[in-house]
């Protein structure tokens, strides 16, 4: 019977003490992880914040939640990006996955995507990378290329590499290069330029 | 079957599948050409192609926010469709866009113009399934689709062969000279240069036929 209670004490005291121990181990866990969670948002505040002012610096653009926004100084009009992931360094913003939208009186009147974006704040520049599609909703056109860059301060856009043209079912192109408007309002391709118009008649109407 | 047949047949059944699969991608693809050709040789539409071959500078600029839409290509420019070809300096079309019900969006030339050292080269139909070969040069082509005329101006030249088996060729000068795109109709007259209008007519002399005797 002693020998009994004895163990019985025994393996309790072990139990107390592996209780103690796991408890112990996992209050330092807690306390690491707050540490650290801390460090992190402070961190976070001071990137967001540092980049909140690069931004603001020349190019006016805003972060507001996961989408940057900005107007285009010429025409006035509103733009928004969205992206799956950000990332910068020096006064460059780098953006995944972005999509820009173009706004003229609520209404999305153009809008950019590709693979990637490299944001220059100071030259006002959104250069797009990766299969890169302006569509145009004002003109119903479609300007693709290779690499795109768009300058939010007068609108200009210049496309390089594999560009390809479409206006609605009438008409396609292809050039080496092109520069247009944010609309497509104007499009002038050059470097072995060509077009295909699909007519109802010709000589005739 | 056993199981070991079976294993051994896998390479024939995958190969056969593939070219099952690429006979397939073939026929598809043999369909789909000869659906654009029974629509292009339908006549319901036409394609119609701007291109430069000019080395440096060339361009093609589409003004989609002018009414007509303007098309203006700079540098060697050329247009070319079913009948012919035009090539000059600049050459500049407006357009108009038109829903065509089962055919979506077509566009419809409602001028063209060429300018500077123009060039024409073309094929009309005319009697007795004959093809006329024009050919030309001038300062200034233009196109009124509306009253299906092709006029010429700036020291305008052209050359017609074809027309019959009589006449081998007619080189005709003037200071306008107008065609009915039609009609084949060709009209000489002095224009703004005044030049009084000159047209040669090339008759085909055939040899005599020998007759045997006997």
């Amino acid at each position: 019977m002693r020998l009994l209670a004895s163990l019985f004490g025994f393996a309790l005291l072990i139990s107390v003490v592996a209780v103690g121990f796991l408890a112990k181990l996992w209050w330092q866990q807690e306390e690491r992880a707050q540490v650290e969670t801390a460090i992190q948002s402070e961190h976070n505040v001071a990137r967001r914040s540092s980049l909140e002012a690069l931004m603001a610096q020349v190019g006016g653009l805003k972060l507001r939640g996961e989408k940057l926004l900005g107007r285009e100084a010429a025409s006035g009009r509103e733009f928004e990006i969205g992206f799956d992931e950000l990332s910068y360094s020096g006064n460059v913003l780098k953006l995944r996955k972005p999509v820009c939208s173009v706004m003229d009186e609520g209404a999305v009147v153009a809008s950019f995507s590709g693979s990637s974006v490299i944001v220059s704040v100071q030259k006002q520049l959104l250069e797009f990378i990766g299969d890169v599609v302006l569509k145009s909703n004002k003109h119903n056109a479609i300007l693709k290329s290779s690499r795109m860059r768009w300058r939010w301060s007068d609108g200009e856009v210049l496309a390089i590499g594999g560009v390809s043209f479409a206006l609605g079912g009438m008409l396609i192109g292809s050039a080496d290069s092109a520069r247009a408007d944010t609309v497509l309002g104007e499009v002038e391709l050059s470097g072995r330029p060509s077009l295909q118009l699909r007519i109802s008649k010709w000589l005739k109407y | 079957m056993s199981m070991r047949a079976f294993v051994r047949s896998l390479p024939f059944v995958s190969l056969g599948a593939c070219l099952l699969c690429a006979a397939f991608i073939w026929h598809m693809s043999i369909m789909g050409s000869a659906l654009a050709l029974q629509e292009v040789s339908g006549g319901q539409f036409e394609f119609v192609k701007v291109y430069c071959i000019g080395q440096r500078g060339s361009s093609i600029k589409l003004m989609l926010r002018k009414e007509p839409i303007e098309v203006i290509a700079y540098g060697g420019a050329v247009i070319e469709w079913s009948q012919g070809r035009i090539q000059s300096d600049t050459v500049i079309a407006r357009l108009i866009q038109k829903g065509v019900q089962g055919k979506g969006v077509l566009g419809t030339v409602v001028s063209a113009e060429a300018m500077g050292n123009v060039s024409l080269d073309m094929r009309m139909d005319v009697e007795g399934e004959r093809k006329a070969h024009v050919v030309g040069s001038c300062k200034r082509l233009q196109i009124d689709p509306k009253e299906s005329l092709l006029i010429m101006t700036g020291s305008p030249q052209i050359k017609v062969s074809g027309i019959s088996p009589e006449v081998s060729q007619a080189l005709g000068k003037a200071g306008r000279i107008t065609m009915n795109l039609e009609s084949g109709e060709l009209l000489f007259e002095p224009g703004d240069e005044q030049l009084l209008p000159e047209v040669n007519v090339q008759i085909e002399r055939k040899p005599p036929e020998k007759t045997m005797k006997k």
